[in-house]
């Protein structure tokens, strides 16, 4: 429970930084100065949400043990119909024992509400959607770069949220670090001097 | 075609588009509902058989192991190829990175970094470089894994360019070194993939222990090798990238 909301509150402490560092982008007048704000969105953010990953999956080598818990399968009597695996409801995924588990949560400890786990999931995806489309809308070149870094993050979260946190490191990596940089310098390059 | 037609072109074929995306749709397994027995059967497997937790990392580097040897030759060659296209030409002299020589009027573009960006820029680097080795060299553990780790080790030296100090991030980062550790990353995952048809074993083959304890650092085998490989080649392709358009922007290049 208190890695949920420790978790929470990093997620949270993300959203804030990089909503800040858009304002601050939004408000500063050229690309350079707008370019030290891209810095918190593109480190600090991502930290954060690193950060609640381990919070969340932990950091011990004792996850393994809990695949003891089904014991080994053998190859020769496992019927394909037992994995087929059971229609779900909407947030029913958090209780699949599809994943790794930190050793710490017992069976109950990690059971989210569904109704906010549904929450989360649906606000993740309207946040994706909204991004995309402030992304497509955004006429100027280094705001859009900007959105697209946010849009980045949101993306992570939905990730995050939909249980798959490899692809949200990844997500985060590439999509709010490495990809606004090489456009900002692409722009910056082809931009007129300002004389 | 005058704009009449063309728009009744657009609306049929818009109409099309939305039947066949309706269509598919509905052909789609319910929401959560993975249909594919492959998955479930990994899932089964692939902590006995590797002793890597980090079932993800398990897939990338084991299973499919041979697809993530053309992921990383496509950044490869992606980082290969920008280095011949931003390459200093004949005829091309640089002048002084604009605005790090000490704030000439009128020429600089780049103003200097403040304080207040710098300190937190620096103070990040340290935790950012340790964040992205934990990342690369736990694949096998935790969700994690090379590639992730190796931007963001790269980000690191990123970091030092936003802190106003590009001749740093030249100094640490020489083109020389970038491309060795980059040709050591690529060829070190072929190799490893290599050494296991030496012993004739099927190629990517996991042929080193795999550990007593699944979960723990030392287990996996050949995955957290080939984390590590994947690790350095990403994060001396990005820095290498980083550092060309870097480069491109800040010295400016004349035809002489």
């Amino acid at each position: 429970m208190i890695r949920e909301v420790v978790s929470d509150g990093l997620l949270a402490l993300a959203v804030l930084t990089v909503a800040a560092a858009a304002l601050g982008v939004a408000v500063m007048p050229d690309a350079y100065a707008r370019l030290h704000y891209v810095t918190p969105a593109a480190v600090v953010a991502p930290v954060f949400v690193t950060l609640a990953i381990f919070v969340t999956e932990g950091l011990d080598h004792r996850r393994a043990r809990l695949y003891d818990r089904h014991g080994p399968v053998p190859v020769a009597r496992h019927d394909a119909r037992d994995a087929r695996p059971r229609p779900r409801r909407l947030a029913s995924a958090t209780r699949a024992p599809a994943g790794p588990r930190p050793a710490g949560e017992g069976e109950g400890a990690t059971m989210i509400p569904v109704a906010a786990m549904d929450t989360l999931q649906i606000v993740a995806l309207v946040g994706v959607a909204a991004g995309a489309t402030v992304v497509v809308r955004t006429r100027s070149r280094v705001r859009q770069v900007l959105a697209l870094s946010v849009y980045g993050m949101l993306l992570a979260i939905l990730f995050f949220v939909f249980q798959a946190p490899d692809v949200t490191l990844s997500e985060l990596s590439v999509g709010a670090v490495a990809l606004p940089i090489v456009l900002l310098l692409a722009i910056a390059k082809v931009r007129k001097p300002e004389q | 075609m005058t704009p009449g037609q063309r728009r009744w072109f657009f609306l049929a074929a818009a109409a099309g588009l939305v039947a066949c995306y309706l269509w598919a749709f509905a052909g789609l397994p319910g929401f959560g509902n993975y249909p594919g027995p492959y998955g479930q059967e990994v899932l089964r497997q692939a902590v006995r058989q590797t002793h890597a937790t980090g079932v993800v990392s398990a897939v990338n580097f084991e299973y499919r192991g041979f697809d993530t040897v053309g992921e990383e030759f496509i950044l490869f060659a992606a980082a290969a190829g920008l280095s011949v296209v931003l390459r200093r030409l004949r005829r091309e002299r640089e002048t002084e990175p604009a605005g790090e020589a000490g704030g000439e009027a009128g020429s600089g573009t780049v103003p200097a970094a403040s304080s207040a960006m710098r300190v937190p820029a620096l103070l990040m680097v340290g935790p950012t470089a340790l964040i992205g080795w934990w990342l690369a060299s736990h694949a096998q553990t935790n969700p994690s894994g090379g590639f992730q780790g190796g931007v963001i080790l790269a980000s690191a030296f990123i970091l030092i360019y936003l802190s106003g100090e590009f001749l740093a991030f030249r100094r640490l980062s020489p083109v020389v070194l970038l491309d060795a550790v980059e040709a050591v990353g690529a060829g070190g995952f072929v190799a490893i993939g290599l050494a296991a048809l030496a012993m004739n074993l099927p190629y990517l083959d996991n042929y080193l222990p795999p550990g007593q304890v699944p979960g723990a650092v030392s287990s996996s085998g050949t995955i957290a090798l080939i984390s590590f490989f994947v690790g350095i080649e990403v994060a001396a392709a990005f820095v290498l990238i980083a550092g060309e358009f870097l480069e491109q922007t800040l010295l400016k290049r004349r035809s002489a």
